[in-house]
């Protein structure tokens, strides 16, 4: 009762008309960058941040999270008919929508991939409406040792489900608590690693690392590679699916729903991680594994809904607990806060009109993007042709401009192209940038909650195994870190091995 | 790939030891009332313990086989370092030259000379990218963009 009530409230903040505006832009920017191979959704929510100063808090969310889930649409698109992933989340879309679009049934993959996106985000919402209200209310009850091991446990599941080594992932999130605790100490004032710079007083800009470290970096590393796109020239005869593609992709898609609600919530889960599991699991429940890779609809079906639900379920550990599960939701907690609004617990109770506003805005932007990709599908396909000699300049200069209207400070400018040789720096030596990020984001909750659980237990730090929703996090975050040194693979990076062995 | 880690690893024993000594320099504190520098420390010590691990890991790997001066060839190419440092100069000229200036000439660099594309392509580009943004940012958004004196003139 009390949820329906909410509900309404929640359409009546979605339905505004700049709150539907800013639904649009987001996923419509959302839509363009999945189709666009080159930006992923996290550089264009951090260059986009800057904008959000200039409008509502409300509006701003609802925009930012229509990017990320708008992406997931767009990506197919590309995956299927030029068989590049336009994010990373579509790899395993490619598999079998290129194969199907070889075989003229483009159409039927694209139908599948959208409608199945739609079943699959529709679904997650209610899940997410279900679970992140009474999650918020039971987080309530949490102290600082809680939030202290929860948080410690998101950032081992992070590094452990990092693609390359978890030893180089866990050395980067390290690197990124000392990031996030630059600026004064919020206990005594003192300043902290600003090297006698004034701008870092306040501590590093969240949009400047994230801009410099994902967007710019990821330009500078495209910008090495031909991207090359061969559209498949196909009918698109079949896109609402014929009925024996749906029968076939029924089961697909309500599995690729649970997967990805499910992995969407975990830490360091999210849209990636979502597809290539439910790809597998729909593989092995598969009566004909072997036609898997051969343009079966199944293979577009499981892994389109997984990613799609699990953008929307991630916004669960954010919404509720104030814990960004993945990067993307990093830069939203970022969002968030210099919006002013601190997400977590009482983001619920103490602004009812963002929390149940973005929830309402999501099934609104689900049907936007039905009608955005299935009747202008022809529309992106033609942008698919715009080179990225033209892409990259306009990219560079939205990171340049974004990033110094923050503070009109051209300082930021410097801290971003830092940051944009550290990424690029980082991905030639191996290391993975989320997990600096997201160690970023959480280090001032970190420490403070780190610090205050200290300050009450009297300098004990069994105060962390003594509270059982503390000891169960604290339990799993060294499981998962012993079980990585007994299976000696710290030091082996697992994308490699996965290639040595020839495993998809 | 192991001169690669040894570079990487040394980077952050450098990184570590220089935050251990702030940190120490800001006061640790107790466990019972921790300092401004008792997490950082903390996290630093961690820090350079792994780093100094890797680092001697491909010290003995690379000693063992051998290879140097392999893994660490072609790591930086030249144009993303260009285009690193004629970022650097938009920032350096943007408040002096002003934002039309700066981003005019950013494109040009970025489109014809990094992009290769014909100069009339890059001029069209160049041109549109300053018109819509002076529209988007300081028309409609109304943001504070330095203009510069190069617009100061074209105003006379």
């Amino acid at each position: 009762m009390e949820i329906g009530h909410y509900m309404l409230y929640g359409l009546q903040v979605a339905i505004q008309p700049m709150n539907l505006f800013y639904c649009f832009v987001g996923v419509f920017t959302g839509t363009l960058i999945g189709v666009l191979p080159g930006l992923g959704p996290t550089g264009t929510m951090s260059i986009l941040l800057p904008v959000t100063f200039h409008i509502s808090p409300v509006g701003a969310i609802i925009m930012l999270a229509g990017i990320y889930y708008g992406a997931q649409y767009g990506g197919s698109i590309t995956a299927i008919l030029a068989n590049i992933p336009g994010e990373a989340s579509s790899i395993t879309t490619c598999f079998d929508g290129y194969q199907m679009a070889r075989q003229g049934k483009a159409g039927l993959a694209l139908g599948v991939a959208t409608i199945g996106s739609f079943i699959a985000g529709t679904l997650a919402i209610v899940g997410l409406m279900f679970l992140a209200y009474p999650l918020a209310k039971a987080a309530l009850k949490f102290g600082p040792p809680e939030y202290f091991s929860l948080m410690c446990m998101g950032l081992v599941i992070l590094t452990f489900l990092a693609q390359g080594s978890m030893f180089k992932s866990l050395m980067m999130a390290l690197l990124g608590l000392l990031i996030g605790l630059v600026g004064l100490d919020p206990f005594t004032a003192k300043p902290r690693f600003s090297l006698g710079f004034q701008e870092l007083m306040d501590g590093v800009g969240i949009v400047p690392l994230v801009m410099g470290l994902f967007g710019i970096a990821e330009v500078l590393i495209n910008l090495e590679q031909n991207i090359e796109r061969d559209i498949y020239k196909t009918e698109m005869a079949g896109l609402y699916a014929s009925l024996k593609g749906w029968i076939d992709a029924k089961w697909a898609i309500l599995r690729g729903t649970l997967i990805g609600f499910f992995s969407g919530i975990l830490p360091g889960g999210g849209a990636v991680l979502s597809s290539f599991v439910s790809y597998a699991v729909e593989k092995k429940l598969s009566g004909h594994p072997e036609k898997f890779g051969t343009g079966i609809i199944e293979g577009v079906a499981a892994p389109e809904s997984a990613n799609n639900a699990a953008a929307q379920s991630c916004l669960i550990p954010l919404l509720s607990l104030g814990i960004p599960p993945n990067v993307v939701m990093a830069v939203l907690y970022g969002g968030l806060l210099i919006n002013g609004i601190q997400p977590g617990p009482f983001l619920v109770k103490d602004h009812p009109d963002v929390f149940w506003g973005l929830v309402m805005s999501m099934y609104l932007g689900n049907i936007m993007l039905l009608v955005l990709n299935l009747p202008l599908i022809g529309i992106w396909v033609r942008l698919l042709k715009v080179p990225y000699t033209i892409l990259f300049p306009l990219i560079l200069f939205f990171c340049l401009v974004g990033v110094y209207t923050l503070n009109n400070s051209v300082f930021d400018i410097y801290l971003m192209v830092i940051f944009g040789l550290v990424g690029y720096l980082m991905r030639k030596f191996d290391y993975e940038p989320a997990p600096l990020a997201m160690a970023y984001v959480l280090s001032p909750m970190l420490e403070s909650s780190f610090r205050q659980s200290l300050s009450l237990s009297g300098g004990s730090f069994a105060v962390f195994f003594s509270r059982p929703i503390s000891l169960v996090c604290m339990g799993l975050a060294i499981v998962l870190l012993v079980f990585q040194i007994v299976s000696s693979n710290m030091f082996r990076d697992r994308t490699k091995i996965a290639r040595e062995t020839g495993e998809t | 790939m192991e001169t690669r880690d040894m570079i990487s690893a040394s980077f952050l024993i450098l990184v570590s030891v220089g935050t251990c000594v702030m940190a120490y320099q800001l006061g640790l504190g107790t466990a019972s009332s921790p300092g401004a520098g008792f997490a950082s420390f903390g996290i630093a010590f961690v820090l350079g313990v792994m780093s100094g691990g890797m680092f001697l890991k491909a010290l003995v790997k690379s000693t063992r086989e051998g290879n140097w001066a392999q893994g660490t060839s072609g790591i930086l190419k030249i144009k993303p370092m260009l285009i690193l440092v004629t970022l650097t100069g938009y920032a350096i000229f943007f408040n002096s030259l002003g934002f039309p200036l700066c981003t005019f000439i950013l494109m040009i660099l970025l489109v014809w000379v990094f992009g290769r594309q014909r100069l009339h392509l890059a001029l069209t580009v160049s041109v549109l990218t300053v018109a819509s943004s002076y529209l988007l940012f300081v028309m409609l958004l109304g943001l504070p963009l330095p203009m510069g004196s190069f617009w100061d003139l074209l105003g006379r």
